[in-house]
């Protein structure tokens, strides 16, 4: 251990040079955990691709079925989600305790409130009939016959982001308890930090996920 | 903790970027109801890849670094775009048994167009 000014004290592992170095490592650490991440949602992003060339009517179609103000909020809960998040990193570098933990709070909030809309539009989407394998009832469109298909992507790639949101509120609540018992503000705040890198990773996705699965040619509804 | 070793970024900073998203946001659900005819996909995606871009250089703080960072995001743009590219190159040249271009969907000939079966009912 060494202290690397008067206020801080850090810990600094035996293989790194120093601070600099150990945070710029984790930082790539991080950096490298969410390229397998890129690829991971890759994937359903290019399943959507391919389906949506092959049916760009029924996924027209099958767009229109989901609510845009309730997508539209909760693009906007996420955008001050992200915000709440940059600041409580803010608040762990300049060592400000009460900022970092009423920020984290909030963040916390924004990813609950995001939750909360979107079980209930999928829970309205169950009582449509419009959830595939599970309770399918829609009665099929002649111009428009594969709206399965964009549904079946619907709520893997929704379902998928959810997972990392509930990730997310348990990392944040982590978070909160260990800067409640006074921990990140010395100048060891690079697991806020890189909570933040996971959180804004999780809000571009969705920043995707909305045009692509809400706003099909909504002009032509 | 020297300036030039972390970069604390301003607040200001994070206000505007946020002010910046919810702006596009309201762009891109305003453009989506416009007809721009072959238009509306890519400037849909064009609105998100800056909404991503400003996430990515000022909330997860890229703009502020050097080197690594940069390579990691660049090279999961790539692999992302090349992954895409390759298929969608491959999807939209296919033929179907005459010859022609493949088309689907609405103009699709009828024995691709029955997929959806009825439902059994119990």
């Amino acid at each position: 251990m060494r202290a690397t000014s008067s206020t801080s004290v850090i810990h600094v592992a035996h293989h790194f040079e120093d601070i600099q170095q150990q945070r710029e490592a984790a930082t790539i650490g991080m950096w490298l955990f969410l390229a397998t991440e890129v690829m991971f949602f890759g994937g359903l992003f290019l399943g959507y691709t391919v389906y949506r060339y092959m049916y760009p009517d029924s996924f027209a179609h099958a767009s229109h079925h989901l609510d845009i103000m309730l997508g539209g909020i909760n693009t906007a809960v996420l955008i001050c989600s992200s915000l709440t998040m940059a600041l409580a990193v803010w608040g762990a570098q300049v060592g400000s305790r009460r900022t970092l933990m009423i920020m984290v709070a909030a963040t916390i909030a924004f990813a609950l409130m995001f939750m909360i809309v979107k079980t209930f539009e999928w829970t309205h989407k169950y009582h449509d009939g419009l959830i595939p394998g599970l309770h399918w009832t829609y009665p099929p469109e002649p111009e428009a016959p594969h709206m399965k298909m964009f549904y079946v992507l619907y709520f893997f790639m929704t379902g998928l982001h959810g997972v990392h949101v509930l990730i997310g509120i348990g990392i944040l609540a982590w978070v909160f308890l260990m800067a409640w018992r006074g921990k990140y503000v010395t100048g060891d705040y690079m697991f806020v930090e890189n909570t933040g890198l996971y959180w804004h990773f999780v809000d571009i996705i969705w920043i995707f996920l909305f045009p692509l699965l809400y706003l099909v040619d909504r002009h032509a509804q | 903790m020297n300036e030039h070793e972390n970069h604390v970024v301003s607040r200001k900073v994070y206000v505007g970027v946020f002010a910046a998203l919810l702006v596009l946001t309201f762009l891109t659900v305003a453009a989506s109801f416009m007809d721009l005819g072959y238009w509306n996909t890519p400037v849909a995606l064009l609105i998100a890849c800056i909404k991503a871009s400003l996430v990515v250089l000022f909330f997860m703080h890229v703009f502020y670094h050097r080197g690594f960072s940069w390579v990691i995001v660049g090279a999961s743009v790539a692999w992302l775009g090349l992954m895409l590219a390759g298929t969608v190159t491959d999807n939209m040249t296919r033929l179907d048994e005459r010859g022609a271009r493949r088309q689907y969907d609405r103009r699709a000939p009828a024995h691709e167009q029955v997929t959806v079966e009825p439902q059994k009912q119990p």
